[in-house]
């Protein structure tokens, strides 16, 4: 079994979830079994995968497992589920329901779209005492309780607690205050067969959750780890024998300029000791596997597998031509969350550069904000300030991109770095040239200098614009590039690409030998012998 | 040329500073240029390379480079040096110190050396409540080399260190450290101004950068590639793996690559030398003392930087030139048994107490004699302990403790037996040293050391660490069957010559100055 580790299923997907559930996809259709693996419970999170075309159960969030809530019928819960045998006075409020005892409001249910979402419980005094919240499959996940004071003021989360289906208590965190919020200082586990674990953090909890998984499943199972910060530790502490994977999805380095000398960013790469216990490193593109290997001389095999493939009907879809009449004309496209590291300020004013040429060119920029950055509203100044306010848009998040890079005709790429950026091979393989920095890394991967578009020395801004202008100007240009474009997408195919998960990962016998130390690995398999005990699965466990 | 990148060579210097020293002189003999680099400042760095007969030219030290003062004869600055003159100030001499009076106030209190050349050692500068506000260090050559200034307020508490200045023979400030007031109230280095002599000045934050530029100085100085090696881990190591020069670069370990030391299993790299994959890299070979040591870092970093072995003891060609002493020999004392180490928690000398107490129980004739002082780290703890082990088991009129030698060759030469019961070692030079003389061995076979010395069979016997009952009997079998004592001593003779100066010298020269070329 493939376990590709990451943090939580949002319905805001990243590049890197977008890489992972295009990677179960192809594993999947290719009979190979995977399992996405997540730490970080959501009460939608079977929502948001289906948003995401994922099946809920290809998905095994840690909470999940450790309450037995696999595999579940979905069900429907509704205000009746808490008022049917309440002895309360239920007054609805829009999607509030307030229950009275007398006078005194004793519980507040919120709902959405008929759904049952929450059930708040207050005591005499009105303080909030504990919050039920219902996860969207149906059943009671999860509750909050407060820790209260005379002083309303000082009420804070103290405990939650996890439910299975049947109401035992699966998970338990204890919260401590702490700087005026609170912090987890102790995780509980307890399965069903009364096996408990008490650990400092949600990290070791993963840990022994990864054990769980492999065990389940024979042990020697392999574990990628996508999200490093998150993922990378609990699975190289896993004390059962598995393959270990680490998986960037972007710079390894500080300084997005310097790769060779600025700063490790990761701790997975940048501590001998959990670098040692790595089995294979993959990086998206060949030059940071290049950089990689000059840079940390490790014994640890370093390769490269493209993050992004085209499905093979995509590549059998009729191609669209530059001049077809769906394809609007002058249309641009960025494909980027609004963050600093998408430098967008870069294309913006690049793009106002040349439509002061070209006036009938017009910007369209999709990606959601990340919370807090700030970066969406200096994008949006920058816009105003220099009267963009017809010509260039900002689009948000979107599901459907298809019809986009379909009626496109330009993809522009001002990125500091990027680790193999997606978006330029969906759209290569829909016909739409690029322009890119030439960042660290990827663009340079992935675009045929000259041919699906063009390398833009990275912050040669002026460049650009001349690119841009003179592409967009010249029609037999533009087309040769989509020509270009549509057949570099190719060297991405589905088939190419599950060739390169097969030579490099699914077939390579060196992963076969674990760990390094042949003592250790004595050791470990002696202690799993006996550890067949330690760890038991769930009874719905994979 | 190589470098031995080292802290200080004080008159403490410690084991590593004896082994780079013992190096030095091994590849003097074979005519490959070395110097020991230091980068403690000192105001008698020039006492130190007299007081290890060194010449001055086998040692630069980072503040005597930049102050250009390397090649100064000593010449101890006088009173009468200082400027201050008799017509202007009146001085007092009170046991190692001369105040100085500007009519009726103190004004300044020369602080002179205690030894018989005297002179001027450092001088303060007093405010009006005699308060030291300034201090001149004065350099044994002859030259004021640093001024410390101290930042002061009403409140008698507020006294740090502001700045300290460093001059070249000179007088050109060179160096200046610029200090913060710190959370404990004393004053915590903030950063670093470098001037050289061409004029050119650099900011400099750390005692790493610092170190860094005197590396890539050294290193631009010679044409060609030279090679450093850093005997020191943390900001030695760092600057070396970090600086910007076409050189060799090589870290040389000299204690446990892991910690804590008592617990292997758990331990994690002692040294982010190895720990840090980006340090780490940029070194471009490794040097532990024995070969299982250079196996496991090789193994546990998983690098592709080599790990290679050279032994940190020798045994001298005098030594190795010596007449045997026959085993049988009538200056041995039958049945002597020593322990040479401290009685120290890590030496666990109860084991060796434990061992003896049992074999003794067959072979009556059996004595064991332990050199080695207490510890006061310990307030002597393990001493009363290991005492009152012998006490209980009524062993007192056979097991001694004999405290410091300093004539161990003596020692050895009486003895006809070693045990070592240590917990880890770095080495385990004292067996290397017994079998110099002839002494066979019955040791634990713990990190590091004994597995690289011993050989089995041959010059002792190495039993698993804790086992005292096989190493007792393994003193019984060889205490019983006196060929094979005098075989194994036989063997030791032998073993030591794999540790002569020329076979040393061969490891260096093929582990590491042949293979280092880039």
């Amino acid at each position: 079994m493939y376990y590709f580790l990451n943090n939580t299923s949002n319905y805001l997907a990243s590049g890197i979830e977008h890489a992972e559930y295009q990677r179960l996809r192809l594993f999947k259709k290719h009979h190979t079994p995977a399992k996405i693996v997540t730490k970080t419970y959501q009460l939608n999170a079977a929502d948001h995968l289906r948003a995401n075309g994922v099946q809920p159960e290809d998905c095994i969030n840690m909470i999940d497992y450790f309450c037995d809530n696999l595999d579940l019928t979905p069900q429907v819960l509704t205000i009746r589920d808490v008022t049917q045998n309440s002895p309360f006075r239920v007054v609805k409020d829009g999607e509030i329901y307030r229950c009275y005892d007398q006078q005194r409001e004793l519980q507040r249910v919120w709902t959405k779209h008929n759904k049952l979402v929450a059930v708040d419980h207050f005591d005499g005094d009105h303080q909030q005492v504990r919050s039920d919240f219902y996860d969207s499959r149906g059943f009671k996940a999860k509750s909050a309780f407060y820790a209260t004071a005379d002083d309303a003021q000082a009420r804070r989360l103290t405990l939650e607690q996890y439910y299975a289906v049947n109401g035992r208590i699966g998970y338990e965190i204890s919260y401590r205050q702490r700087q005026g919020g609170v912090v987890a200082v102790n995780h509980r586990i307890q399965l069903a067969n009364g096996q408990t674990w008490s650990v400092l953090n949600s990290a070791h909890a993963f840990t022994i959750f990864l054990d769980c998984l492999n065990m389940a499943n024979g042990g020697e199972n392999v574990f990628i780890s996508d999200r490093s910060n998150v993922t990378n530790q609990p699975m190289i502490a896993m004390q059962t024998p598995a393959i270990k994977i680490e998986h960037f999805h972007n710079i390894h380095f500080a300084n997005y300029r310097d790769p060779m000398n600025s700063a490790l960013t990761y701790a997975s790469i940048s501590e001998t000791e959990r670098l040692a216990k790595t089995n294979l490193i993959i990086t998206p593109t060949v030059t940071q596997a290049d950089d990689m290997r000059m840079r940390l001389k490790t014994k640890v095999p370093i390769t490269n597998v493209p993050v992004g493939y085209v499905p093979a009907a995509r590549l059998s879809m009729p191609r669209r031509s530059m001049s077809d009449q769906r394809r609007i004309k002058g249309k641009v496209i960025a494909i980027a969350r609004l963050d600093a590291q998408k430098n967008l300020a870069e294309a913006i004013l690049a793009f106002e550069a040349a439509h002061t040429q070209l006036p009938w060119l017009t910007f369209d920029i999709y990606g959601y904000a990340d919370s807090g950055s700030g970066e969406e509203q200096k994008l949006r100044q920058l816009v105003h300030a220099n009267k963009l306010e017809d010509c260039v848009r900002f689009m948000g998040y979107t599901e459907d991109m298809q019809s986009v890079y379909q009626s496109a005709q330009l993809l522009l790429m001002t990125s500091r770095h990027e680790g193999a950026p997606l978006s330029l091979v969906e759209a290569a393989s829909y016909g739409v040239p690029q322009l890119a920095y030439d960042c660290f890394y990827g663009p340079a991967y992935i675009i045929a200098n000259g041919q699906s578009g063009y390398l833009v020395n990275y912050g040669d801004r002026a460049q650009l614009t001349a690119r841009i202008v003179t592409i967009m100007q010249d029609t037999q240009l533009l087309q040769r590039l989509s020509d270009g474009a549509y057949q570099r997408a190719k060297d991405f195919s589905e088939d190419a690409v599950w060739q390169q998960w097969q030579d490099k990962v699914i077939n390579n016998d060196q992963l076969k030998q674990l760990p390094p130390d042949p003592e250790q690995v004595a050791q470990v398999k002696a202690r799993v012998t006996f550890g067949k005990i330690d760890f038991v699965t769930p009874k719905s466990g994979a | 040329m190589y470098y031995f990148l080292d802290e200080n060579l004080s008159k403490f210097a410690s084991g590593i500073e004896h082994a780079v020293m013992n190096r030095q002189r091994l590849f003097k003999k074979n005519g490959v240029e070395s110097k020991i680099i230091t980068v403690n400042y000192s105001t008698n760095v020039v006492d130190h390379v007299a007081y290890w007969h060194l010449q001055h030219t086998d040692l630069i030290n980072l503040y005597d480079y930049f102050a250009e003062s390397s090649d100064l004869p000593e010449a101890r600055t006088t009173l009468s040096k200082l400027g201050y003159q008799t017509k202007d100030y009146r001085f007092e001499a009170d046991g190692d110190q001369v105040k100085i009076f500007s009519t009726t106030s103190l004004v300044m209190i020369a602080h002179l050396f205690a030894d018989e050349q005297g002179g001027v050692y450092s001088l303060d500068f007093l405010d009006a409540k005699q308060r030291v506000i300034r201090t001149d260090y004065y350099d044994t050559r002859g030259y004021r080399s640093m001024s410390q200034y101290f930042a002061k307020a009403d409140n008698a508490q507020e006294n740090w260190v502001v700045l300290e200045q460093f001059f070249t023979v000179a007088g050109r400030i060179f160096l200046e450290k610029y200090y913060i007031r710190g959370d404990n109230g004393a004053g915590k280095l903030n950063h670093m101004r470098l001037t050289l002599k061409t004029g050119q000045s650099y900011m400099l934050e750390n005692k790493t950068a610092l170190y860094r530029s005197f590396i890539e100085q050294l290193a631009l100085d010679l044409p060609g590639t030279v090679t450093f090696i850093a005997d020191r881990q943390g900001e030695l190591s760092r600057a070396m793996a970090f600086s910007q020069v076409p050189a060799r670069k090589i870290l040389c370990i000299h204690n446990l690559h892991y910690a804590p030391y008592d617990d292997p299993k758990h331990a994690h790299l002692a040294y982010d030398a190895l720990a840090k994959t980006d340090e780490l890299s940029r070194v471009d070979m490794i040097i532990a003392s024995t070969p299982q040591q250079a196996a496991d870092i090789q193994r546990r970093i998983y690098s592709q930087v080599p790990v290679v072995s050279v032994p940190v003891g020798m045994v001298s060609d005098s030594l190795i030139q010596q007449p045997q002493v026959p085993i049988a020999a009538p200056t041995r004392h039958q049945g002597k048994i020593v322990a040479v180490a401290r009685l120290f928690w890590q030496k666990n000398l109860a084991d060796a107490i434990r061992a003896f107490a049992i074999a003794r129980q067959t072979l009556p004739w059996l004595t064991f004699d332990i050199y080695g002082y207490g510890d006061a780290r310990d307030q002597y703890h393990e001493e009363k302990q290991l005492k009152k082990l012998v006490a209980e088991l009524h062993l007192q009129a056979c097991v001694s403790f004999l405290g410091h030698t300093n004539n161990i060759a003596a020692v050895y030469d009486h003895a006809q037996m070693m045990v070592l019961t240590s917990r880890f070692e770095g080495f385990a030079l004292a067996l290397l040293e017994a079998h110099a003389h002839g002494v066979p061995v019955v040791t634990y076979d713990i990190n590091y050391g004994p597995a690289s010395i011993v050989q089995a069979g041959q010059s002792g016997f190495l039993v698993a660490p804790g086992d005292y009952r096989q190493l007792a009997e393994k003193l019984v079998q060889v205490f019983s069957d006196q060929p094979l004592l005098a075989a194994l001593s036989q063997g030791a003779y032998q073993v030591a010559t794999r540790f002569s100066e020329a076979a040393i010298w061969q490891q260096w020269h093929h582990n590491v100055i042949q293979r280092s070329g880039k």
